[in-house]
């Protein structure tokens, strides 16, 4: 090894103690051997003593806290993950708790070191939950509802109504451009579209209203994103309803029925 | 007949975490741990409250499947979103519109101080027993 090399690594040991010494400030009882988990949580090591003289060492159960905040885990895990957990804590020598939902190791003074480490290395594996688990991201997948079920819904709604559905056409417009629909409606002589659109109110609209234009099918649209009013009422052969999360085939059927009559008249 | 000694409340339970703890102590503290949950995920939302350890309690308010908001506690600082320092203690966990953590301050001291604090965030309606139960 090069003198520069050892001089680097001299230097990178010295700094590195530091950083440890640092993290290793006892806080609320615990202490931390400087670890982070994935949301940049401190991973803590909690110690009691043993009426044996023995050392308990735990994470506290704060990493799988953390998963049940998030929304990836519920607060008591079922059977199923129980030995789950149990094997991944075998990889470490660790035991899982079940009623402190926490990795432990027993230790003396001296081999503390050890465990500390041990239990560390468990509960940040445990962290790795959230990219494994079925849901990687709760949050989106229970926002974004999902586009087929919304058409399959408004058909059965709408053909239960006397219309005949049929489910992501696509109408050909004058100008030979072809608007995708999510169905297109059809009772005697009336026709009416509907459109599902992700973009800004404004964007969505102008579509839309082209789309109803091009086509001289009137439009429902249902805006992903919320839509201000005074956006709502202005396009004619157009009703706009905000928010997909929150359109209902009722309601978009209610919308439907009005722009059917206004076409007719 | 009266026992002599060792009756079942007040047996000794040779666990290896708390060896002077008798079993009813250990089933009350598991009973109550499980918390108290109103709503239902299917009914578009609910909220659990629930005793991590014998002075920590957690809590989380979910609409639909995703967590909105939760009350947190950890023992160790941590860095929230944009990499700032949030003390240890407790703080919200704040998902939605905008995933942050949110210290709360001043920090409860007590259980009762946390519920408080609960309860005033979400205008929450605990029934007294609920309560009880959580703070027994």
């Amino acid at each position: 090894m090069s003198p520069v090399d050892s001089d680097l690594l001299d230097q990178a040991a010295a700094h590195l103690r530091e950083a440890l010494l640092v993290a290793l400030t006892p806080s609320l009882g615990t202490l931390s051997l400087g670890m982070r988990s994935s949301t940049g949580r401190e991973i803590p090591i909690l110690l009691q003593r043993l009426a044996n003289g023995e050392l308990l060492v735990s994470d506290a159960g704060e990493t799988w806290g953390e998963l049940v905040m998030t929304g990836h885990a519920s607060v008591r895990p079922s059977k199923a993950q129980s030995e789950r957990l149990k094997r991944l804590g075998d990889m470490y020598k660790v035991g899982w708790d079940h009623g402190a939902l926490a990795f432990e190791a027993l230790c003396t003074f001296y081999t503390l070191p050890d465990a500390a480490r041990r239990v560390t290395a468990a509960s940040i594996a445990l962290d790795g939950w959230r990219a494994l688990s079925d849901q990687p991201d709760v949050i989106r997948v229970a926002r974004t509802p999902n586009l087929s079920t919304l058409s399959a819904r408004v058909a059965e709604k709408a053909r239960s109504v006397g219309w005949h559905v049929t489910e992501n056409q696509s109408l050909a417009g004058k100008t030979g451009f072809s608007w995708p629909t999510v169905a297109v409606l059809d009772r005697k002589s009336t026709r009416v579209g509907i459109r599902v659109s992700h973009s800004k109110p404004e964007v969505a609209i102008e579509q839309a209203v082209g789309c109803a234009v091009d086509t001289n099918t009137p439009i429902v649209l249902v805006a992903k994103t919320e839509v201000p009013d005074s956006f709502l009422h202005r396009a004619a052969h157009v009703a706009v309803i905000p928010g997909l999360a929150k359109a209902t085939p009722r309601q978009i059927l209610e919308a439907v029925d009005r722009l059917a009559s206004q076409s007719s008249v | 007949m009266r026992r002599a000694r060792g009756f079942d409340s007040a047996k000794v339970v040779a666990h290896r975490k708390r060896l002077y703890a008798t079993e009813t102590e250990l089933w009350d503290e598991a009973a109550r741990s499980k918390g108290f949950t109103r709503g239902m995920a299917r009914e578009g939302w609910n909220v659990v409250i629930y005793l991590k350890s014998e002075c920590i309690i957690r809590a989380k308010l979910s609409v639909g499947r995703a967590p909105v908001e939760a009350l947190d506690h950890h023992r160790r600082p941590s860095k929230n979103e944009t990499g700032v320092q949030v003390p240890a203690g407790y703080h919200w966990d704040v998902f939605y519109p905008l995933v942050r953590k949110e210290p709360v301050s001043p920090q409860p001291t007590g259980r009762e101080s946390v519920l408080a604090a609960l309860v005033h965030r979400w205008h929450l309606e605990l029934d007294p027993t609920v309560q009880q139960e959580l703070l027994r």
